[in-house]
């Protein structure tokens, strides 16, 4: 293991130096960390070409994607292409909304309706089956003798 | 200096039908979609289309969209289920695609400089080889290669930790290495 030797215990290791290499070449390190990690790169060849095939890596790599990146002219059209969805989608939404509150209001007037008609045809039919029920006759009431106003006489 | 927008405020925006919050929305998130399709289907020319087709799903399902904080997530998803979708298509239709790869092969441009044809190839070995690496790791090294995504918006989009995130960079990287080793060998 090869060690860079300092004046001090918090000089980075070629090792730790190495362990940070890829976020280095990612540019994910902090500027202190990363200029801790250049005085290393400066110090030892063998990191400086591990750091130049970790670079070419990850620029093929970007550059084997690019042509999944779209171009400033696609991403206008498909935002254009997509508020135009946007606005149908509300559209249809609102419009189903307005068929569904219609529908509901068509249901509640045919409820109504209903029971209008079903509340009718009971008054009907009770006022129908009275009339043609045969009257009862009236019960002969017994008449009380009326009290007589003058005083029992008593008998002696 | 204007604050960055937050999801939250570009959704509502969108969702007001703002033009220029759909524009912003897909400046930030294009390549997340894109990398969505790309990780399932891993054909450029699929995910592109796919990627397109998410969005404009995306767009018809964004009333309906209430934690706007994690439209990053959802509209990654989205594009994930329409991949698997596609997938599902190109399952279907194999054998057409196959010829239709090939014919595209062989419409490659000849006239190119020798030195543009031999750089094509080498990203095109690139291409071939990440889609050998499997899926969990493909979708770490194309978020952050297409873009130069940090690891944090890495980690919270796929909702994992930074650490595997890291993890799965390295172990990504090893497996395209790998992975092209073997093309080159085999060429």
């Amino acid at each position: 293991m090869v060690m860079v030797m300092g004046n001090d215990d918090k000089t980075m290791t070629v090792d730790e130096a190495r362990a940070l290499l890829a976020p280095y070449a990612d540019g994910l390190l902090d500027q202190a960390m990363a200029k801790e990690v250049e005085a290393v790169l400066a110090r030892v060849p063998e990191l400086q070409a591990e750091f130049k095939t970790m670079k070419e890596e990850n620029e093929l790599l970007s550059a084997a994607l690019a042509p999944l990146r779209p171009t400033q002219s696609t991403r206008m059209r498909v935002s254009e292409v997509m508020l135009d969805t946007y606005k149908r989608a509300e559209e249809a939404d609102h419009a189903l909304l307005d068929q569904k509150s219609r529908m509901i209001k068509i249901v509640m007037l045919v409820l109504v309706l209903g029971m209008c008609f079903i509340l009718g045809a009971a008054l009907l039919y009770t006022g129908v089956k009275n009339r043609q029920q045969p009257k009862p006759k009236p019960a002969v009431e017994k008449k009380e003798p009326p009290p007589s106003s003058a005083p029992i006489k008593e008998l002696e | 200096m204007s604050e960055p927008e937050s999801d939250e405020d570009l959704v509502t925006r969108a969702q007001a039908g703002e033009k220029a919050a759909f524009e912003r929305l897909v400046q930030k998130y294009y390549e997340v979609v894109v990398t969505a399709a790309y990780t399932v289907l891993a054909n450029v020319d699929a995910a592109k289309d796919c990627a397109q087709d998410a969005l404009m799903e995306a767009a018809q399902n964004l009333a309906k969209l209430r934690d706007k904080n994690k439209f990053d997530r959802w509209i990654y998803g989205i594009a994930r289920n329409k991949a698997k979708y596609y997938l599902q298509r190109q399952h279907l239709h194999s054998e057409a695609m196959k010829v239709k790869t090939d014919e595209s092969r062989r419409l490659k441009p000849v006239a190119s400089p020798s030195e543009q044809l031999s750089k094509n190839e080498q990203l095109d070995s690139i291409r071939r080889a990440l889609s050998e690496v499997p899926e969990i790791y493909r979708e770490v090294l194309v978020l952050k290669y297409i873009d130069q995504r940090s690891h944090e918006d890495i980690a919270r989009l796929l909702d994992i930790s930074l650490a595997a995130v890291d993890k799965r960079l390295m172990r990504g990287k090893a497996m395209l290495r790998e992975s092209l080793g073997r093309w080159k060998g085999e060429n």
